[in-house]
């Protein structure tokens, strides 16, 4: 497998993400879902972006898609082979989404209209991207079926979604995306919902019309195995911001953020011995609205002391310089010197007194902030139902699902409003201080 | 229809007088759970599905059980067809030296409480118009428990599952994220001190950093109370840690079934060993040790005939479409229903290259 081509092959990379910002106004205030991250990603190259529920990995995918919920306020730049997409007129954007980018969502069954057959669903997009005709476009759907390996095609175009398993509506989903010939295919956690076997189909597929067609693609996930061994550079994503980005490869062997060693120690495996058990990851994400200053994975983070706390880390290479990592104090493992290692050593004895006296601190603020939390838990309660309205109503402004290629778009809102449904979840849960080891703020 | 019958009746047999000449009477004693020739099928338009064709099981007290295949293999209906939430068509549930097939409903409802389940998505499993304390107090209450002990046992069994009772009680379920509704889910069905936890894919709609977190309070919660459980996932990766035993189902059959270290180390079923080669190992040297499985798992309206893997299988022959494999032991304790078991690291290879 060669994955290690270089990114900089052609001057102007396929997508270029500069301080990219998605900001959301809540009652509560802002909720900075994505805040500032930048990446580029060249022709033909895969990119895994990785995080837990709630990192804002699916807000910055699906702002790219320009799928980001109304309220949604999105600042910085995004450039397609060199041409802005931030702020330009949605009739403009329009020809770039679904065309040029396309996307594949976690839930097949509700990204397909159930009441649409299938082949009506996959020449929507071709008839208005591409101006095909009705016959061509459905040889074309037919095609597109056989591509992605579905057998009987033809047979299958006829039926309707809910006539599909899981997988085969999967396949057809990665069919629509792929109509308009897209030069960048977002995989949003596309194969979570899928059994391990079909996972496997899927993402041998997804691969394999990648490099076919030399598309970029972004692989969505919150599993770094799934990632692993099918992407040239990995971006690890936490409360908004990314914390580690390197190529694939590096990023493996010398991991450098305590989230990204986190991360990789929950994941069950086969390939260890049977007690090295999966880790958990204690507490959940900050507040994403509340949250100020410091790293925020310090309050889950075994490493953390008092400038963890106050001060932001910043993304910075050390020795490889396309291997960026914002932590204060990076993870030392196999390949380092032995230097570092006695520095770990010395670190170690001032982590043990920093998480002594940070478990004192969590103790007392637990008693202390219960109180006035209680109530705020009840606001964010509020805001639920708030964030649900306002996707319905994002819902209802899509218009009826019916000839041209609103009905992905429909499908999409879908998809959005559940997104700012997951995301107030997010904050409902954050607003627990006595469930989660938060320091409060 | 006629190939498709015989693996109900004529397999379990075999494999339970298999099991009586390889256990000796005093570990039968220890038996907590045993499921004989179980069959479940349902009417569907168009024809009937066998969803469960014929299963024996055996769990020891205070033993876990992984219950490993697909979407669509049974295991799920396995699980509820034991828990009689749905009536078996034939077979036996024998728990605790009680057949639970021939209780009657109020039999039934006593026994309930000796056997708890967690469902796979726990938000929806819990009523969210209930407060968290009258969700986990529901099983005392219908067990008949004293009022005055209710109240206690709710908040001693929330702290044991990591939440703080002072602060949960008053609460609904919207209020929790999905690792913490799970985390309830398990104080309710923990709280009666049930003998059999039943978890139907606890994790698998939780993050990775999450999943630990459950897996390692369900095997806690083994540990400090006893309970034997049943553990269903597709996943092999995440029942290794928690099960004792592994039985591997597909298209409602069991396929192989032995101690996990065998499954793991040494699977003797193709399909085992594809299961194992599909999960994902986050290491980006990792080359993927076979080819994957192709295609789907078959209607069970229409099972192949023989073996019901042969059409998804690299090793299949025609001996293997004519005669239905019975499960047979390969190794103490290792049972396998193949003609061309996998034995040793070297056969699968070859084999595989050869097909």
């Amino acid at each position: 497998m060669d994955r290690n081509k270089d990114a900089s092959a052609s001057d102007v990379p396929l997508l270029e993400v500069e301080d990219l910002k998605v900001h959301l106004n809540t009652p509560r205030g802002t909720l900075k879902a994505v805040d500032g991250v930048s990446f580029r990603i060249g022709n033909g190259q895969t990119l895994g972006l990785v995080g837990e529920s709630g990192s804002g990995k699916s807000m910055l995918v699906r702002s790219l898609m320009g799928i980001s919920p109304s309220i949604a306020k999105i600042s910085g730049s995004v450039k397609l082979s060199g041409a802005e997409l931030v702020g330009i007129p949605r009739k403009q954007a329009r020809a770039v989404w679904g065309n040029r980018v396309a996307m594949v969502f976690q839930d097949p069954m509700t990204s397909l209209n159930p009441v649409v057959r299938i082949d009506r669903q996959l020449t929507e997009s071709m008839r208005e991207h591409l101006d095909m005709s009705r016959a061509d476009a459905r040889t074309r759907a037919v095609d597109l079926l056989k591509l992605v390996g579905i057998p009987e095609p033809e047979k299958r175009a006829k039926q309707y979604p809910h006539q599909l398993s899981g997988g085969m509506r999967q396949r057809v989903t990665i069919a629509m995306a792929l109509a308009c010939d897209p030069d960048l295919l977002i995989a949003d956690e596309a194969t979570t919902a899928l059994d391990v076997t079909v996972q496997r189909q899927i993402l041998d597929l997804l691969q394999e019309i990648q490099a076919d067609r030399g598309m970029g693609m972004i692989l969505v996930s919150h599993d770094l195995g799934v990632v692993a061994g099918r992407t040239d550079e990995i971006a690890v994503m936490y409360a908004g911001r990314m914390v580690e980005h390197s190529p694939t490869q590096d990023l493996f062997a010398h991991r450098r953020h305590r989230y990204t060693e986190a991360l990789l120690a929950a994941v069950p495996r086969l390939d260890v011995p049977k007690d090295q058990r999966p880790r958990p990851i204690p507490g959940s994400p900050p507040d994403l609205v509340t949250f100020k200053g410091g790293c925020a994975f310090a309050a889950r983070c075994t490493a953390a002391d008092d400038v963890c706390r106050t001060e932001r880390p910043v993304m910075t290479a050390n020795g490889n310089p396309r291997h960026l990592s914002a932590c204060h104090h990076p993870v030392a493992v196999g390949g380092e010197t032995e230097a570092a290692e006695v520095e770990g050593a010395v670190k170690t004895a001032e982590v043990e007194e920093a998480v002594k006296a940070a478990e004192a601190e969590d103790t007392e603020a637990t008693d202390v902030s219960e109180a006035p939390e209680t109530s705020e838990a009840a606001d964010s309660t509020a805001e639920v139902e708030e964030a649900e309205e306002a996707a319905e109503v994002e819902e209802a402004d899509a218009p009826e699902p019916v000839e041209t290629s609103e009905t992905s778009e429909a499908a999409e809102a879908g998809d959005a409003a559940d997104e700012a449904d997951d995301e107030a979840e997010a904050e409902a849960e954050d607003a627990k201080p006595s469930l989660s080891k938060e320091v409060p703020a | 229809m006629t190939a498709e019958t015989s693996p109900e009746t004529g397999e379990p047999t075999g494999s339970a007088t298999g099991t009586a000449t390889a256990g000796d009477t005093a570990v039968s004693d220890d038996v907590l759970l045993s499921v004989n020739d179980l069959v479940q099928r349902f009417r569907v338009p168009g024809g009937v599905v066998n969803a469960v064709a014929g299963v024996s099981v055996e769990l020891k007290r205070g033993r876990t059980l992984g219950l490993v295949g697909e979407s669509g293999c049974g295991k799920s209906t396995l699980a509820r067809a034991i828990l009689q939430l749905t009536t078996p068509t034939s077979g036996s549930v024998v728990f605790d030296g009680q057949d639970l097939t021939k209780l009657s409903k109020d039999g039934l409802r006593t026994m309930r409480r000796r056997i708890q389940m967690v469902f796979q998505d726990p938000i929806s499993a819990l009523n969210p118009r209930r407060k968290i304390k009258d969700i986990v107090a529901e099983g005392l209450v219908i067990s008949g428990t004293p009022t005055a002990e209710i109240g206690p046992r709710v908040a001693d069994m929330l702290r044991k599952v990591g939440l703080d009772p002072d602060f949960v009680s008053e609460r609904r379920p919207h209020q929790f994220s999905g690792g913490q509704c799970q985390r309830i889910a398990i104080a309710r069905a923990m709280v009666v001190n049930p003998d059999l936890l039943i978890c139907d894919e606890p994790v698998a709609s939780l993050d990775v950093s999450v999943q630990a977190q459950v897996l390692d309070l369900l095997d806690e919660m083994k540990g400090s109370t006893g309970v034997s459980m049943i553990f269903v996932a597709h996943d092999l990766a995440v029942v290794r840690n928690i099960s004792d035993e592994v039985a591997v189902m597909y298209l409602g059959t069991i396929c192989e079934t032995g101690d996990t270290a065998a499954i793991y180390d040494s699977p003797a079923h193709p399909y085992t060993r594809a299961l194992l080669d599909a999960v994902p190992a986050p290491d980006p040297g990792a080359s993927h040790s076979g080819p994957a499985l192709k295609g789907e798992i078959p209607s069970p309206m229409r099972p192949p005939s023989g073996c019901r893997f042969r059409t998804r299988c690299p090793l299949a022959t025609d001996r293997c479409a004519e005669e239905v494999p019975q499960l047979r032991e390969v190794a103490p304790g290792h049972r396998v229903a193949c003609h061309f078991p996998l034995v040793g690291d070297d056969v699968p290879k070859e084999a595989a290259a050869a097909g």
